[in-house]
């Protein structure tokens, strides 16, 4: 989808640059939990057709992000816009598609209502079912459509909300924790579907700390530390730039110096 | 060990509580106004109430009524707590394990605390009943908890049979023969149980010992029937009939519907709430010969009570699913209000069902089954909305006592509050009944959804 943008105070009208609007864009999120900034200052752009990966370690903010974007939290200070529309809106949400983290609850539905209902919910088009149905198929659970969900396991689970996400081919989609409990067949045909999403004209934002699979997935990527972005660019920029052979590489130069490796290694050697 | 288990489910509870009440400050007030009204308003009712209640004992036949109102009902609830008390799925996936032997947990985390929350909500129905008869009134008051304890080993008994355990028969026996016992020694006849104590065939301190003797042997059958249960596991089920309305209020209504008859506890309470009346009306039909308006009105009352819980619940399932629907394009509001719906509607068919079957044995004229309809509509409306300030939740037992407080809380004061509007309106009591029970149910459903947002 391809939204025309005027820009403000630009040149005039018979003039106007006219450009596809990002599906995300975040300038200077701040997102502050009581005396803690989860979010501090954080600028970020998910372009059209690219795949994005938010990297860093526990606690550092990802998902807090992600929540921003959503509107499930009130940013103290900055914006999010998603495709021109003001973050966190019913109109913003319904440009989105996302996939929790821990997607329990709703437990007594089966598969084929959870997927309705999202159909109904985000409005959906007509080729939800069948998009849904080819994605079930990918990931191993067409027979389970009339299984109740709390009789998945915890993967499976996972990739029902996955395939209800993609199906819905929106304009963004937020993956959180994206390999969480997936067991490596389903990480690979994940990989395949987010790449297929992007390929297809989505804004992927992927947060994780799998780095092998960013590396694998994603065309840009941002480490977050204590809620703010400490490396931020391309894959391979990254490690040309900080002379590292892996994303790992990055990781291990850019937050891995805060010294937790080495204390760790000193507490395990008091044990 | 049992110690901090017991406090952390209050720890847990309160800090739970805490951000709740300093974010919303007119929750906070409330709150603090209901614990200190409630107690208040309790004792001048019954201060209000005392030269009647005087009265009313002076008739045995009244006093045997009020004795088989109380009991019954009093059972049911208790078997309701004990049934739906989550037990050590309170621990979380992090402690379930750990090795804890099966009494010293049930009693920890489901009979100590529901023990101490019971007497919380039993707090001021002894103040009521102390402020209207005195001592008889502290009799009547304990004569209710000690049905309920009752009621929970009986529960117990039930659930161990639901799976086929020998031992089950044994506390249901026992249950029932406790039961039995107090009924007999209080001369009331054996369908009263210990609510047979309010009849006063025996001194007030005579009743309160036999009382006291009755919850000890309760409380033990409880405990043992606790200590014998094992671990379930939820077995893969496929269901039918997956299709949902093409619209969202619909949509989410229909599927929390679904949510409630699906969820393992809460479609032992919507049976219950159905089977339950129909044989106590079959019993007193078949044992006292009673029929028609009088029982009719009783049982589908016993239906309503249980099916109460359910709009509470069906906000707390709604809860689970934050995670969904909070991320919809949808309002909040819509959403929220569909759940409240989809908790009502439930409540309304089981009632409804509940009515059908108890037919055969206490068939009413048209106008007590429209009474009745605004009765259901009335309390369901106001479960909906106390429901939406304390949610059912299945997995935290404080939480599901206080949601049961805040429903009986809404609904005596509804009751009292619109009783005063009765002599004014200028309509006959069923049309009241029915215009105004119909009309706290959309507010309670529309309260709900506004709350729950």
């Amino acid at each position: 989808m391809t939204v025309v943008r005027r820009e403000v105070g630009g040149p005039p009208a018979a003039a106007v640059r006219v450009r596809p609007v990002a599906p995300l864009v975040v300038r200077g999120l701040r997102v502050v939990y009581g005396p803690v900034a989860a979010v501090d200052g954080l600028d970020l752009t998910v372009e059209a057709g690219s795949v994005v990966g938010l990297v860093g370690p526990n606690g550092c903010g990802k998902t807090t992000t992600l929540r921003a974007v959503l509107g499930l939290v009130e940013p103290d200070a900055g914006t999010i816009d998603v495709q021109g529309v003001r973050g966190g809106t019913l109109r913003a949400r319904s440009l989105v598609a996302s996939v929790p983290d821990e997607p329990t609850g709703l437990d007594e539905l089966s598969v084929g209502e959870l997927l309705q209902l999202t159909a109904v919910l985000w409005r959906a088009e007509r080729d939800f079912a069948r998009r849904a149905k080819l994605l079930l198929g990918a990931f191993g659970l067409r027979e389970r459509t009339r299984s109740q969900l709390v009789s998945l396991s915890h993967g499976q689970r996972r990739l029902v909300s996955v395939v209800a996400a993609v199906a819905l081919d929106r304009p963004l989609l937020l993956i959180d924790e994206a390999t969480a409990a997936l067991d490596p067949e389903a990480v690979i045909a994940f990989r395949e579907v987010v790449r297929v999403a992007a390929e297809r004209g989505a804004g992927v934002l992927v947060a994780t700390q799998d780095l092998h699979f960013a590396e694998l997935v994603c065309d840009r990527v941002t480490l977050l530390s204590a809620g703010g972005a400490v490396a931020e660019g391309a894959i391979a920029e990254l490690r040309r730039r900080y002379s590292a052979a892996t994303l790992e590489g990055v990781f291990v130069a850019t937050l891995g110096g805060s010294g937790r490796l080495r204390e760790l290694r000193d507490a395990l050697d008091a044990l | 060990m049992r110690w901090t288990l017991f406090s952390s489910a209050w720890r847990c509870a309160w800090r739970r509580l805490r951000p709740a009440l300093e974010q919303n400050p007119l929750l906070a007030l409330a709150a603090g106004a209901s614990c200190a009204g409630i107690p208040v308003a309790a004792v001048v009712a019954g201060l209000r109430l005392d030269a009647r209640y005087a009265e009313f004992a002076r008739d045995d036949g009244m006093l045997r009524s009020l004795a088989l109102g109380i009991g019954p009902t009093a059972l049911v609830g208790g078997a309701a707590i004990a049934l739906l008390a989550p037990g050590l799925a309170q621990l979380g996936r992090a402690l379930e394990a750990a090795p804890i032997s099966r009494g010293a947990a049930a009693w920890s985390l489901t009979i100590a605390p529901a023990c101490a929350g019971g007497a919380l909500l039993l707090a001021p129905l002894y103040l009521f009943a102390a402020a209207m008869a005195g001592i008889d009134g502290v009799v009547l008051a304990t004569a209710t908890a000690t049905a309920a304890v009752t009621g929970a080993a009986l529960g117990e008994g039930l659930r161990l049979c639901g799976r086929f355990r020998p031992i089950g028969l044994t506390v249901l026996g026992s249950a029932a023969g406790l039961w039995t016992i107090g009924g007999a020694a209080f001369g009331a006849g054996w369908y009263a149980g210990p609510a047979g104590a309010t009849v006063g065939v025996h001194s007030p301190p005579l009743s309160l010992m036999l009382l006291g003797a009755l919850v000890l042997g309760g409380v033990t059958l409880w405990l043992a029937g606790s200590a014998a249960q094992t671990a379930t596991y939820e077995r893969r089920r496929d269901v039918r009939g997956m299709n949902l309305p093409g619209l969202a209020l619909p949509a989410v209504a229909v599927a929390t519907a679904r949510r409630l008859v699906r969820h393992r506890q809460l479609r032992v309470q919507a049976g219950a709430a159905v089977l339950v009346p129909v044989a106590v009306a079959a019993a007193l039909g078949a044992t006292l010969d009673v029929g028609g308006g009088p029982l009719l009105a009783f049982a589908v009352g016993l239906s309503i009570t249980a099916a109460a819980l359910l709009p509470a619940a069906a906000v707390g399932l709604g809860g689970d699913g934050s995670w969904f629907f909070d991320t919809s394009p949808r309002s909040a509001l819509v959403v929220a209000g569909a759940v409240a719906l989809g908790g009502v509607g439930t409540s309304l068919a089981v009632v409804a069902a509940a009515a059908l079957f108890v037919a055969p044995f206490a068939r009413g004229e048209p106008s007590a089954y429209l009474e009745l309809e605004g009765v259901a509509a009335f309390v369901l409306g106001c479960a909906a909305f106390a429901g939406s300030a304390v949610p059912w939740r299945a997995d935290r037992l404080l939480q599901q006592l206080a949601s049961y407080g805040s429903v009986i809380a809404v609904v005596v004061c509804g009751w009292v509050a619109v009783g005063r509007l009765e002599g004014g309106a200028g309509l006959d009591g069923t049309a009241f009944t029915l215009i105004v029970g119909n009309l706290v149910l959309a507010l309670g459903v529309a309260a709900a959804g506004a709350i729950t947002r």
